[in-house]
């Protein structure tokens, strides 16, 4: 189908040439179609890579690796094929965690930090996350704003009373870093909850990807986006030559190579708190998929 | 297989070659003279002088940004060690002898990773694919432009955006101009530490 695209394509362009192309009798003016190669490449020392991107609830002040994490994304990146896939977790997910005992796995952090939370995540999923990087929704908001704000589809509309009185309305809409923090965190109003929340955060990704890769090219354009993050994120003592290298990776990941699957479960109340438990083999089938090759075929 | 000969001999031979048929080709030329060339047919035939040589270009490189900080007096040495970097892929992959499909170590300032990526592109990013059809590829450009990440007076990464034409004579006869990005990073896990290319973003046009 590609091939008659290109070829349909060819043909358009010598049609139009010969339409507006004035004779050579009549003027001295000459066509040139020029065969320009085109090659893009970025490798690190293995194929897929896996990062679990969390957002803190962190009040001002508070140590946002000690605190609960309220998004969490584990995401791997193929920096072969430029595919990408995002296994959304809910914050609620009553799990174990190593060390510490059953307990919804956002507590990870609060407990042992993000080490202890990529571990607990890694036991649910069966990926080890290569690097966990803590963010604060302030400044995820400066970040979408920096970046220039994004574009996202949302299957729905949505609002939140006090986040988004107004609401969101369904189809192609634009978010600016307030718009995109109310995206990712409203949950009461969605009719999945956490897990409609979750699939939220993974649509906002989407979008960071999306304007990321437009703006790649721009001199200094990821060069001040690892800047920013070394100014403010917890990056789990990743050195900044390996955020560079990674924003490359970022940058080159192919909008129609990008899978998402959110961990599904059941609503249980214990010890009277409502928790999540998540299908575990679910969340294990996600991770046998996508652990080399960073898709996922089905949710 | 055709006989190796070194650029700079091949250079004075065409050189020499096109000073001693100069005259000769006017002789035969078969078009009608204009009212200046049988003004200078009157006159006593000129003394030929030789075309002075071409030299092959050099790289010219700079740093053209940097974000972060970077201390002053790295700077030289920084665009130094990342020019070689980018040089020894410029060298070994358009650069050398032709005719020749030895490309071996085009990619020897590449990570591995990056190695084994340009290889699947080593159409456009080396002359692997068309050596054994060219006997001359003379460089007319080499610019690399630097855009450097510094993180507490240190550099941590690096864009290069380089230019190079290439003028191909043999049977393949022919223009190319490769322009793009190399990203590096200096990596002192490497065999060899020291500024690495670790991804790209290359064209090449026949023009």
């Amino acid at each position: 189908m590609r091939t008659l695209v290109r070829l349909a394509t060819l043909g358009l362009v010598l049609l139009v040439t010969g339409i507006i192309v004035p004779d050579s009798s009549r003027a001295s003016t000459q066509v040139a179609l020029v065969k320009v190669e085109h090659a893009t490449a970025v490798a690190l020392d293995r194929p897929t890579v896996w990062i679990l991107a969390v957002g803190s609830d962190a009040r001002p002040g508070e140590d946002m690796t000690r605190t609960r994490g309220d998004a969490l994304q584990l995401v791997g990146l193929n920096t072969v094929t430029g595919a990408a896939t995002s296994i959304g977790i809910p914050r609620d997910s009553y799990v174990s965690i190593p060390g510490v005992g059953s307990d919804r796995i956002n507590a990870a952090l609060y407990y042992g930090g993000p080490q202890l939370l990529g571990e607990a995540v890694g036991d649910l999923v069966g990926v080890e996350p290569d690097y966990v990087m803590v963010t604060r929704f302030p400044f995820f908001e400066d970040m979408i704003n920096d970046i220039g704000g994004i574009e996202v589809d949302n299957p729905r509309a949505f609002y939140d009373s006090s986040l988004k009185p107004e609401g969101f309305a369904a189809g192609r809409i634009r978010l600016n870093g307030y718009g995109a923090m109310a995206f990712s965190r409203i949950r009461k109003s969605l009719p999945g909850g956490d897990f409609d929340r979750s699939a939220n955060q993974q649509i906002v990704l989407r979008g960071i990807q999306d304007r990321v890769r437009e703006r790649a090219a721009e001199h200094g354009f990821l060069s001040t986006g690892v800047l920013t993050v070394l100014e403010h994120m917890n990056v789990s003592g990743v050195g900044p030559g390996e955020l560079f290298r990674l924003a490359h990776v970022v940058a080159q990941v192919r909008p129609g190579r990008i899978t998402s699957c959110v961990v599904q479960g059941s609503i249980a109340t214990i010890n009277g708190a409502s928790v999540v438990l998540p299908y575990t083999e679910q969340a294990r089938r996600f991770g046998d998929d996508a652990r080399d090759d960073a898709v996922i075929d089905e949710c | 297989m055709r006989r190796r000969r070194p650029h700079a001999v091949r250079l004075a031979s065409a050189a020499l070659l096109a000073a001693a048929l100069a005259p000769g080709l006017a002789a035969c030329s078969g078009d009608d003279p204009t009212p200046s060339e049988v003004a200078s047919t009157a006159a006593p035939a000129p003394t030929p002088t030789p075309e002075p040589e071409r030299v092959p270009a050099v790289t010219e490189s700079g740093i053209a940004r940097v974000d972060g900080r970077l201390a002053q007096d790295a700077r030289e040495r920084l665009r130094d060690r990342v020019t070689a970097a980018v040089d020894a892929w410029i060298d070994a992959a358009y650069g050398g002898d032709y005719p020749r499909d030895d490309f071996s170590t085009a990619f020897d300032s590449f990570t591995d990773g990056a190695k084994a990526r340009a290889l699947t592109d080593e159409s456009l990013m080396s002359n692997a694919r068309i050596g054994l059809r060219v006997d001359d590829v003379f460089p007319v450009e080499r610019r690399v432009r630097l855009d450097v990440l510094g993180v507490a007076g240190t550099a941590v990464g690096v864009t290069a955006r380089v230019r190079v034409v290439l003028e191909l004579t043999g049977d393949l006869t022919r223009t190319d101009v490769v322009t793009g990005s190399l990203f590096l990073s200096f990596d002192k896990d490497h065999r060899d530490p020291g500024w690495h290319v670790f991804g790209y973003d290359m064209y090449r046009k026949v023009v």
